[in-house]
């Protein structure tokens, strides 16, 4: 075994080794343990108790223990923190949950048991007991002011929240403010704002830091405020925010501190509102201003009435504008500036609109009213713009009221005459009847498959098979016939024969036959369709004949060849006729 | 090339002949001067009373609706100045004293431009660029070209002795361009004929546009002279009209209402 090899399986053991040591690690041996502790037992309105949950023997936790709900207590913050430690072999887990409680009460608190569900198991605290005292002074108030020095002995964290007016009216501007208390320096907070439901948010909050000495102890004072306007009347709720910091070793652990619950009763605006009044709150001023004085008939003048002060100036109503005799009116934008000054929301709108006048003359704007609602002084107050005198001038363009314009007319039109009749043309278009319309038309459009037509009949009937040797065998049989009964004179028998056959074999096979040998002859009625016996009759009979014409004598049978060729000559009509 | 060069001008030579057919050689001239004097001697209704006696013989030129609108324009009937303008307008598209005069009338009766014409397809505006071809003319010579196209395949299929022919190819060739041509110009001119046919005047001073073929229908808008209108059907003294770039439709008294092509397709 090289050396390599053996550190390698060296490492594997000690690996294996190692695995299997933590595989048995105390961990998975010990029991689960669950213990719930506090901080204190006796303690004042103003102190912060801490209730800890202990949890020992286990891996991990799941589900998390959640904050028990103890009567006389309120919940202020969380915190979560967690060990793990490998020592004499064995691993050792540990995780704390803190909840952290204010007294609402003086006198005996009863924590009652915590049940943890580990494993499936359930897993029961002891209870406990504290004793709350008022020796240390007042209580924390939950909607009070900033927390009293010796109400943060022992915290480093605190959140707070609260509106500056818990019965408004609706629309009247309200502050949420919401502040932090932190004494770790490193620590920043991260918000979880609730929804605001009910309110109308125009999403703008300032955020302010400041530094507090408490109880000899610094903090860092982090406060947000956010303006609302609430939208309904009745009673509405805030929800807590939660403030959320992370703490541990690297920030493994998130601690939250949630503020509590604010409840308002917002008010409906009282009756009595005046005519003019469109829905507005807050305390504003106005002013109108007309962008013309003198305008030609059918150009538009713009009205603008603007509204200034404190208040929702997104969702301000436009006034009620007046009707103007004579004038055509169309709405137009109403732009708006707003900012926040001093906590309050503070800006202008402009609402305009666009009058067309439809008559000429002098006309009376009638002065604008815009009422609203002063929350501060739980009135109305009704504003009135100053009027307008606009003058309208008849239209330009009309000659009616421009005298001039008539002779100008009179040019146009005498420059706008029509061009002269045409002088009689030389032939003049007749209305015709449309070819299109003819059957006769369409019908040429035709002839050329006539053309093809006929061109195929004609092709056809050029390349028809040579069929025709069919056509007349009574006039070739009897062409022959009659050749032998009137032999030439100072002809053979067997030159009558010959003439007589090669005759009818002429129009048979349609081409000359006197060239061809008798195999070539009997070779060309086979494709005709004639009988291999008479084929060879044939050429036995033109042999003879030929013997007999070669050799100028007169064989035995000569007079018989005349009957043979009549025979072969129906025998051959016969077959081929077939 | 001598072939196609003859082929060509005896395309060429049966168009103007079948034009010179077409075209009425016994024109009745002197009616049309007289009219022309009326006219002249600012006897507008005669004037217009003769050209429309013309064009009842069976007169269609473009000169005599011309003449016959400015013999309307007079008489201050703009909608049958129109009516005729727009007939002229069809035979002669290209003429700009019937464009000058077409837009005239148009202003006058508070429609200027062609903001109310209705849009024509490229097919026929395509034809209207060679107006001096009609529909006849266009159908016969594409016919010829066909004919003649369909002679020299068949003569070169069946003639061996031409079938390497470069001549009768040649004049195949110009016949296809030829059939092609004058095949584009029919349908356009067919397409623009539709159109026109389609497209009518309102020629009464007014007339009420109504929901149905009814004189007790619900009235939907009223049309003065020289209104263009696309004409949808006509029925027992009623005829459906839509208004040009709208979905407007409704129902006028056919006397009311005259289309620019009046006979039967």
């Amino acid at each position: 075994m090289s050396s390599v090899n053996k550190v390698s399986l060296s490492i594997a053991v000690a690996v294996a080794l190692l695995m299997a040591g933590l595989a048995t690690s105390p961990v998975h041996a010990q029991t689960p343990s669950v213990t719930a502790s506090v901080d204190r037992t006796d303690l004042t309105l103003t102190d912060v108790l801490s209730l800890t949950l202990r949890i020992e023997g286990v891996a991990n936790v799941h589900p998390l223990p959640q904050a028990p709900v103890i009567s006389g207590l309120i919940l202020v913050g969380t915190e979560r923190r967690s060990h793990q430690t490998f020592a004499q072999g064995s691993l050792s887990a540990q995780f704390e949950f803190i909840f952290k409680y204010q007294p609402l009460r003086t006198g005996s608190i009863n924590i009652d048991p915590i049940n943890v569900i580990l494993d499936n198991t359930v897993h029961i605290t002891d209870p406990i007991t504290v004793n709350v005292t008022g020796a240390s002074g007042a209580a924390q108030s939950p909607t009070g002011g900033p927390p009293q020095p010796t109400s943060l002995v022992g915290q480093d964290f605190f959140a707070e929240s609260e509106v500056d007016n818990e019965t408004p009216y609706i629309g009247q501007q309200i502050t949420y403010t919401l502040r932090f208390y932190s004494a770790n320096a490193f620590s920043r907070p991260i918000y979880d704002a609730p929804d605001f439901a009910g309110f109308w948010n125009p999403g703008r909050s300032n955020e302010e830091e400041s530094l507090a000495n408490v109880a000899g102890r610094s903090y860092r004072v982090t406060e947000a405020n956010t303006i609302l306007f609430p939208t309904l009347s009745g009673a509405l709720k805030i929800e807590p925010t939660n403030v959320s910091v992370r703490g541990g070793l690297l920030g493994s652990s998130v601690n939250q501190y949630p503020t509590r619950q604010i409840d308002l009763n917002v008010r409906p605006l009282p009756t009595g509102e005046p005519d003019s009044f469109t829905g507005a709150v807050g305390r504003y001023s106005i002013s109108a201003d007309v962008d013309f004085s003198t305008v030609d008939l059918g150009d538009p003048i713009t009205l603008t009435l603007t509204v200034s002060g404190e208040g929702n100036m997104e969702s301000l109503p436009a006034p009620e504008w007046p009707e103007v005799p004579g004038w055509r009116a169309f709405d137009n934008d109403a732009p708006y500036q707003m900012s926040i000054v001093d906590g309050k929301v503070q800006g202008s709108r402009n609402f305009t609109r666009v009058f067309i006048p439809s008559t000429s003359g002098s006309h009376e704007f009638p002065a604008v009213e815009y009422s609203y609602f002063d929350p501060e002084d739980e009135e109305y107050v009704t504003l009135t713009s100053r009027s307008f005198r606009v003058e309208v001038l008849p239209d330009p363009s009309s000659p009616a009221t421009n005298p001039l314009l008539i002779s100008e007319e009179t040019e146009d039109a005498e420059a706008q005459a029509i061009r002269y009749i045409k002088p009689v043309p030389g032939s003049i278009g007749r209305r015709t009847s449309l070819l299109t319309t003819s059957s006769i038309f369409w019908m040429l459009w035709l002839t050329p498959l006539a053309g093809i037509l006929i061109l195929a009949v004609f092709m056809a009937y050029r390349k028809r098979p040579p069929a025709a040797v069919t056509v007349e065998p009574n006039a070739a049989t009897a062409a022959a016939l009659a050749r032998l009964s009137t032999a030439e004179p100072g002809a053979s028998v067997a030159d009558t024969a010959s003439m007589a056959l090669h005759g009818y074999l002429d129009i048979r096979l349609q081409r000359a036959t006197s060239g061809m040998s008798p195999t070539e002859i009997a070779e060309s009625l086979s494709q005709l369709g004639a009988s291999s016996s008479a084929r060879a009759a044939l050429v036995d009979l033109m042999g003879r004949i030929a013997e007999m014409r070669f050799s100028r004598r007169e064989v035995d049978g000569s007079d018989e060849v005349a009957h043979e060729v009549q025979a072969i000559v129906r025998t051959l009509d016969r077959e081929l006729s077939e | 090339m001598r072939t196609g060069t003859l082929l060509t001008l005896v395309v060429l030579a049966s168009f103007v002949l079948v034009e010179l057919v077409a075209a009425n050689d016994s024109i009745d001239v002197e009616a049309f001067r007289n009219a022309n004097l009326l006219y002249e001697s600012g006897n507008y209704e005669e004037a217009a009373r003769s050209y429309e006696h013309l064009s009842r013989l069976g007169y269609q030129d473009a000169t005599l609706y011309y003449n016959l609108g400015n013999s309307y324009y007079q008489m201050d009937d703009m909608g049958r100045a129109l009516l005729n303008y727009l007939r002229a307008k069809r035979l002669a598209p290209l003429d700009e004293d019937i464009e000058v005069n077409l837009s005239l009338v148009r202003e006058g009766v508070g429609t200027p431009g062609s903001s109310q014409e209705r849009p024509i397809s490229v097919l026929a505006q395509f034809a209207g660029w060679v107006p001096w071809v009609s529909l006849n003319g266009a159908v016969l010579v594409a016919l010829l070209c066909w004919l003649v196209i369909w002679a020299a395949a068949l003569t070169l299929i069946w003639n061996r002795r031409v079938r390497h022919s470069l001549a009768l190819r040649r004049i195949a060739v110009v016949a296809g361009f030829g059939l092609l041509l004058f095949g584009f110009l029919a349908v356009g001119n067919q397409v623009s004929r539709n159109h026109w046919a389609e497209t009518g005047v309102i020629i009464a001073r007014s007339t009420d546009v109504l929901e149905a073929p009814n004189s007790r229908a619900r009235t939907e808008v009223n049309l003065d002279a020289g209104r263009e209108v696309g004409v949808i059907e006509t029925r027992a003294g009623w005829t459906k009209i839509r208004l040009p770039r709208t979905e407007l439709e409704g129902w006028v008294l056919s006397s009311d209402v005259e289309r620019v092509i009046q006979e039967e397709l």
